[in-house]
Parts: structure tokens; C-alpha cells; sequence
């Protein structure tokens, strides 16, 4: 005959399964975390990328047109960089807002 | 057998010059008349029979209104609803050209930057416009933000006019590098199931399959991504400053 199990027992195995299924769940979102975390960080990139290479773009066309040899080129490219760090730092702080 | 790249090479189904600039008709414009084409016929198909019990076909391109229409009042508010047809417009042409492009002979032109690029250019210049519309002179704030001293714009003007150009470039180059780099993993894999033939190619085989339900995926999730994020930028030309 099956040892009778006590109701305390079953009581602590529901908890103890509950937590485990908890605890999978929460997993789970950091993995979703991760995830979205290697976007985020993807898009940060590309943003500073793009604002340089604009610049430099900018700055490029600039010296053809008017013949200024490579002085546009450099300046607009240093502005291009900030550029792209700004665009970096709105997007981080819509992020900040959107996490509040 | 042909290269990976080979598939992005623009061929002229009909040559056409007009004063020296070549506007002939080609594999990509055909793709984009047929994304476009295939959107109409699709809706027309699923809404031939507008009931108010909605039908299993009608709930397809409903939803994706709604879908959209709750994106834009999301993230531009009502004023944005003015420009609810652009946007739809946008989602589906792109979407419809990711996944037209993974048929087999066909062309994915949303793999060219010449394509998104101009696409990415109207947005801005109707951002621009909309813009100057609602704030009238009070748009030329976002190249000079309140608040900053007169002194510091020849610094932040070109900044912040470089900083606007860049988001068409972003956006672009998301879309751009996620089609293309797709499509070569696609075929360098297709690839290996001829050269590996009956012994081994059934591996690259269901590993092409898994990538071609992983581009069906990346297809729709880049249009929504380029679609949000114009809705964004639109928002900025709206709300900001």
C-alpha cells in the first residue's frame, strides 16, 4: 500500500513547482532581453555610423563643387561624428522614456 | 553556376534614353510594378465582398490596417492620420518586395539603395514639408533648438541639418544590408546543395528551407521596423520643438 503523502507536503510541491515555472519565465524575458539588447546596440551603431559617413559625404561633394581640396571633407566629417553621436544619444533617450 | 552577387545585377528588359538619361524599364522596376500590382489584386480579391461580419479573406487586409492605423496613432497622434495612406502605402509596397524578392528568379529591389534611398528621400522631404506646414518658421528651431545662444550655430546648424539627413541613410542601410546580406547566405547555401548532389545536399537542403521561414520573418519585421521608425521621424516633423 502507497505511503499516504501529507497535504503539507503537496502544498510545498505546488509552491516549489511554481517557482521553478517562475523562474523559467523570467529566463525566458532575459533571453527576449538579450535579444533586443543586440538591436538596440546594432541600431546604436549604425546611427553614429550614418551621421560620419553622411558627413563625410557632405563634406565631399562640398570640396568637389566648390574646389576646396579636403578642407570640407575634414570639417564635415568631424561634424558628421558629432552628428551621428547626437542621433546615438536621442535614440538612447527615447529609450530611457519609453523604459520609465 | 552563378556567383551570390549575381543576383542583385540590374538587367534592361527595355532600353529607353530621354535627352541622354537612361530610363529604360528593368528587372527591378518590373518587380516594383509587380509588388505593387499584387497588393491591389490581393486587397481587391480579399474585399470583393465587404460584409460586416467579416470573412476569412476580409480579415487579412483588415487587420493590417488596423495594424497599421493603430501604429501611426501610436506614434504620431491624430494629426498623423492625414498621412495614414503614405504609410500604409510604404509598409505594403515594402513588405510585398522582401517577399517577392525570395521567389525564385525574381529580384529583390529593396536590396538596391537606389530603390529604399529614394523612398527613404521622399519621407524626408515630405517630413520637411509637413514640417514647415505646421510650425511654419518655427521649424527652422530644429536645426537650432531653443535655448541654445546664437553664438554656438554656426556649430549646431550643421550638425543638426546632418543629423536629419542621416536618418533616410540609417534607415536605408538597415533595410538594404538585412535584404542583401540574406539573400547571400540564401544562395551561397542553395549553392552547396548542387555542388554536395544527392550524397550530403539534403542537409543545405532543410537548412535553406529553415533560412527561407527566417527571411520571411526578417521580410516583414524590416518593412514594420522602416515603416516605425518613419512614423517616428514624421512625429518629430509634427511634435518637436
Amino acid at each position: 500500500m502507497p505511503k499516504k503523502v501529507p497535504e503539507d507536503i503537496k502544498e510545498m510541491e505546488r509552491r516549489i513547482s511554481a517557482l521553478k515555472h517562475q523562474q523559467n519565465l523570467n529566463d525566458a524575458d532575459k533571453k527576449e532581453e538579450n535579444i533586443a539588447g543586440i538591436f538596440k546596440g546594432l541600431r546604436l551603431g549604425l546611427e553614429f555610423a550614418s551621421g560620419t559617413i553622411v558627413g563625410a559625404g557632405i563634406g565631399y561633394i562640398l570640396d568637389e563643387v566648390f574646389d576646396f581640396q579636403f578642407v570640407m571633407l575634414l570639417i564635415f566629417t568631424i561634424l558628421g561624428g558629432f552628428a551621428g553621436m547626437l542621433n546615438a544619444y536621442r535614440y538612447m533617450k527615447s529609450l530611457e522614456e519609453n523604459d520609465k | 553556376m552563378s556567383g551570390p552577387m549575381e543576383q542583385f545585377e540590374i538587367k534592361k528588359l527595355v532600353p529607353l534614353e530621354v535627352n541622354g538619361y537612361d530610363i529604360g524599364f528593368t528587372n527591378s522596376s518590373l518587380c516594383m510594378v509587380l509588388s505593387a500590382l499584387s497588393v491591389i489584386v490581393i486587397f481587391a480579391f480579399c474585399l470583393r465582398k465587404r460584409t460586416m461580419v467579416p470573412t476569412m479573406a476580409q480579415t487579412i487586409p483588415e487587420s493590417i490596417y488596423e495594424f497599421i492605423r493603430s501604429m501611426v496613432m501610436d506614434n504620431v497622434g491624430k494629426e498623423g492620420m492625414k498621412y495614414f495612406s503614405f504609410i500604409f502605402a510604404l509598409f505594403l509596397f515594402i513588405a510585398t518586395g522582401n517577399l517577392l524578392g525570395l521567389f525564385p528568379y525574381s529580384f529583390t529591389f529593396t536590396s538596391h539603395i537606389a530603390a529604399v534611398g529614394t523612398l527613404a528621400i521622399m519621407g524626408l522631404l515630405m517630413n520637411i514639408f509637413v514640417g514647415i506646414k505646421t510650425k511654419k518658421w518655427g521649424y527652422l528651431h530644429t536645426f537650432l533648438p531653443k535655448g541654445v545662444p546664437l553664438l554656438m550655430a554656426p556649430l549646431i546648424a550643421p550638425i543638426e541639418m546632418i543629423s536629419l539627413i542621416s536618418k533616410p541613410f540609417s534607415l536605408t542601410v538597415r533595410l538594404v544590408a538585412n535584404m542583401t546580406v540574406g539573400h547571400i547566405i540564401l544562395k551561397s547555401i542553395a549553392g552547396f546543395v548542387v555542388t554536395m548532389g544527392l550524397l550530403g545536399g539534403e542537409l543545405p537542403l532543410a537548412f535553406a528551407g529553415m533560412i527561407i521561414i527566417f527571411e520571411i520573418f526578417v521580410g516583414i519585421l524590416q518593412a514594420y521596423i522602416y515603416t516605425i521608425l518613419s512614423c517616428i521621424y514624421l512625429s518629430d516633423a509634427i511634435h518637436s520643438h
